[in-house]
């Protein structure tokens, strides 16, 4: 037992030092909720203070590398719960940022009494939906999976139905509140199955269980029932009805943080499933099939997504279909981890989620500003547009083609790397690959729909747009920085991609190790031994 | 007796009740309007699973406690994602004054 | 009652009472859910998922895991239940509101449903499970062993579950109060 070992606190507090980024983000929201009672109806300190919490996250999310890792215990901590390695923490510290980024955005866009009065509760349900995301990167068992999907999820409910008047918003956080619950009701329904068949909650012993039993209908469908749950959080495609409504009705701040980080999280949750089957199962054959099986979801979800944003006249709800899609491609990308390099796949993912933030950032942040501006999303109604401001048209346009993929941009280059990877892994390699060309290829005419119409059509007499007054100085700074971010890691991908690549590690515990804390109900029994000789 | 001994609780009769509880459930989800009867059918998903965790545990893999430590776990989230859910059915019935999924039209395509 | 027979001090007795124990609660748990399937009330609803969830925690019982029923019976019945029917009272104007479901839709469901029971069984059937646990090692699933895991081996989950339940209690708090 645990506490009988004398090594007990050492190895606690080095256990702690590495979930320092989360410990960090606790606190946090401690304090967000104290601050009020000091000063009420202020805005600026308790995003002050949530934003010198995230930056402390940031800061202590850096430094995990492979080598600084103890060895013998690999960043393994918490028996085998959580993994720290660095594709966690690189994901973690871009979450950090991306969070950092959106509390800006919100404290920007909201200038009433009541958004005064709500920031205490809006920042810390979202330090809450950040704080599951972080440890979702992590998550290396299945009660571990579970509660982290949950603590993302629950406080996500909340932030979509935010505007508790407007009608929209609530309808959308109703459906997603229903469709999360079931989905997170099947995928346990799933994971007991898998324990049934494997008889641990680990990922690593549960890969194992496939080379001494084979792929058992049991353990088919577990692991369907869990990738449903999964699919859900991706919104992939018989999952992701939800998605449009909520983005849709959501506050803006709330869209551009789900659609960013909540897919990004899942994307690692994941990996790691897939890369613990692909570093423990050694039948091809089944290696082939779960491949099969997650690219055939990556391809119809990519597919389904772009079909139906060709004919969405809401520029939210485009943007909704477009994530949907790129979720797809994630998800292709992901299929393949198990068939070729690890390391290609997973730097191509981190880049993907960096580039990807950027992008969707910056497009939610000038549809805040049209909406609030113009007091509509229709497409038909931005007519016009790029002679009234041409910078603001622009930089939609820049944002807009990115996320289309065009050389020279951030996404280009995401999409690229995506499947330069992919294409190493054979026949089904070739297939994905091919898929994730005709699509972007069909995307092309909805994400040029906006465009079109500010440039080409004409202002129509009937109905003249308002003049968009000056915007302040910092949504200028969020909408430049962003842009900047693509052309950089467009036309000079070295330094990302080089990132990227030194992090595109993950750690996968031995399928032994599991089976030995199966039998002796803690993983570390053995470790202290093992560090006392690394001591001397 | 042989009757009674047939119905010695094994590992497929725990099972079976957690099918039934199962199939409950999607029906549930899949048959009523109201928001509050589908989170009921949810509550039936997560029971059967809890039922699969310990049954699985007590006859199968006998020698950690892991399955009921995950039901443990499932009970505290059902109460949890309860909560939260039942909080947003009440604005959404302040907003529309009913709690029919149907009634969920403002957005569609 | 309960205990002695779950603790298995007379394991002799136990496997006597055991089969008509686990009718009786089998009976209660399946027939309640399908009432929920077929019943049009909500109140009434929420009264089988009550007999439903009442019938688990007797199962857990029957497997000798005592603490679980326990948590069943206290926190699942006593508090999400009463959660739940909270929800009921407070949504619906009219307290016998009933819920019209068309008869097709009712079929499609069932059907949809017994088509997955039956792809479990077919699941289960051809996995093959060897049955290991004993009763005498049931035993040690006592909460003493529940302590202890759950507060090394399940640590990060135990704590994580704790600040989930702040986040949950903001979340709830925010959604669910007026201001003017």
């Amino acid at each position: 037992m645990l506490l009988s070992d004398p090594q007990w606190l050492p190895q606690l507090m080095a256990d702690l030092k590495l979930v320092m980024p989360e410990l960090w983000l606790v606190v946090t929201m401690c304090l967000v909720l104290i601050v009020p009672f000091i000063r009420k109806g202020n805005v600026i300190l308790p995003v002050f203070v949530t934003i010198f919490g995230l930056l402390m996250a940031l800061l202590a999310s850096q430094g995990v590398h492979l080598d600084s890792i103890d060895t013998a215990r690999q960043g393994l901590v918490f028996s085998n719960s959580l993994a720290i390695d660095p594709f966690s923490s690189l994901f973690k510290t871009l979450l950090m940022i991306f969070a950092m980024l959106v509390v800006v955005q919100w404290t920007l866009f909201g200038r009433d009494n009541t958004h005064a009065l709500d920031a205490p509760d809006f920042l810390c349900l979202l330090l809450g939906a950040t704080f599951g995301m972080s440890l979702m990167a992590s998550a290396n068992n299945l009660i571990m999976i579970f509660i982290a999907t949950e603590s993302a999820s629950i406080p996500s409910y909340a932030l979509a139905g935010f505007r508790k008047k407007n009608k929209i918003s609530t309808e959308g956080s109703l459906k997603y509140v229903l469709f999360g619950s079931v989905s997170s009701a099947l995928m346990l329904y799933g994971m007991s199955m898998l324990y049934g068949v494997s008889g641990s909650l680990q990922l690593s012993h549960i890969a194992g269980t496939i080379n001494s039993q084979g792929m058992t209908p049991l353990m088919v469908v577990g692991l369907v029932g869990m990738l449903g749950g999964f699919a859900f959080k991706l919104s992939a495609v018989p999952m992701h009805f939800w998605c449009p409504d909520v983005f849709e009705g959501a506050p803006t701040e709330v869209t551009t943080f789900l659609s960013v980080a909540s897919k990004g999280a899942a994307i690692c949750m994941l990996a790691r499933v897939i890369q613990n089957f692909g570093t423990i199962v050694y039948n091809e054959e089944i290696l082939t099939g779960i491949a099969l099986g997650v690219g055939a979801l990556g391809a119809v979800t990519a597919t389904w997504g772009n079909l139906v944003a060709l004919h969405q006249s809401n520029l939210k709800r485009l943007l909704a279909y477009s994530s949907i899609s790129h979720a797809g491609y994630m998800i292709m990308g992901c299929a393949v981890l198990l068939l070729v390099d690890p390391k290609l796949i997973l730097s191509a993912l981190l880049f993907y989620v960096l580039v990807y933030m950027f992008m969707n950032l910056g497009a939610f942040t000038v549809a805040a500003v049209l909406e609030r501006h113009l007091g509509t999303l229709d497409i038909a109604d931005y007519a016009g547009l790029f002679k009234k401001s041409p910078t603001l048209a622009s930089l939609l346009i820049v944002f807009m083609l990115s996320l289309f993929g065009m050389p020279g941009l951030g996404g280009f280059m995401g999409k690229f790397l995506l499947g330069a990877g992919m294409i190493k892994a054979g026949t089904l390699g070739t297939v994905l690959v091919g898929i994730l060309l005709l699509n972007t290829v069909f995307s092309l005419w909805y994400y040029l729909r906006p465009a079109y119409f500010m440039i080409f059509v004409d202002e129509q007499e009937d109905k003249t747009l308002p003049v968009i007054a000056p915007l302040r100085p910092a949504i200028w700074t969020i909408l430049g920085v962003c842009c900047v971010m693509l052309f950089w890691t467009g036309l000079l991908p070295a330094v990302g991609t080089d990132i990227a690549e030194d992090n595109g590690q993950m750690i996968v515990a031995s399928a032994k190790r599991a089976q030995d804390t199966n039998s002796q109900h803690t993983s570390n029994v053995n470790e202290p031994i093992a560090k006392a000789d690394a001591h001397r | 007796m042989t009757m009674l001994a047939l119905f010695q609780p094994g590992l497929y009769h725990l099972l079976a009740v957690s099918i039934a509880l199962l199939t409950a459930g999607v029906a549930v989800i899949l048959t009523k309007r109201n928001a509050v009867g589908i989170l009921m059918g949810v509550e039936l998903i997560l029971n059967a699973a809890g039922l699969n965790f310990v049954a699985f545990n007590r006859y199968v893999w006998a020698n950690a406690v892991d399955g009921q430590m995950f039901t443990l776990f499932i009970i505290v989230l059902a109460a949890a994602e309860a909560a939260v859910a039942l909080a947003i059915f009440l604005n959404f019935y302040n907003n529309f004054d009913t709690i029919n999924v149907d009634q969920a039209d403002e957005l569609q395509g | 009652m309960f205990t002695t027979l779950a603790a298995g001090t007379d394991s002799e007795s136990l496997a006597q009472v055991a089969p008509f124990l686990y009718l009786i609660f089998a009976a209660i748990t399946i027939l309640s859910a399908w009432m929920i399937v077929i019943s049009q009330n909500i109140v009434r609803m929420a009264m089988y998922l009550l007999f439903t969830l009442g019938g688990v925690a007797g199962l857990y019982f029957l497997m000798s895991a005592e603490f679980l029923a326990a948590i069943q019976l206290i926190v699942y019945a006593g508090g999400t239940l009463i959660l739940i029917v909270f929800g009921v009272m407070l949504t619906s104007k009219n307290p016998f509101i009933r819920l019209q479901t068309m008869l097709w839709e009712r079929c499609v469901a069932i059907g949809l449903g017994l088509l997955l029971a039956m792809l479990m069984v077919i699941a289960l059937a051809n996995t093959p499970i060897k049955q290991t646990g004993t009763e005498a090692v049931a035993q040690n699933h006592d909460i003493h062993t529940l302590a202890i895991t759950m507060l090394s081996k399940y640590l990060v989950p135990f704590e994580v579950a704790a600040v989930l339940l702040l986040v949950v209690m903001i979340g709830a708090a925010y959604m669910a109060r007026r201001r003017a």
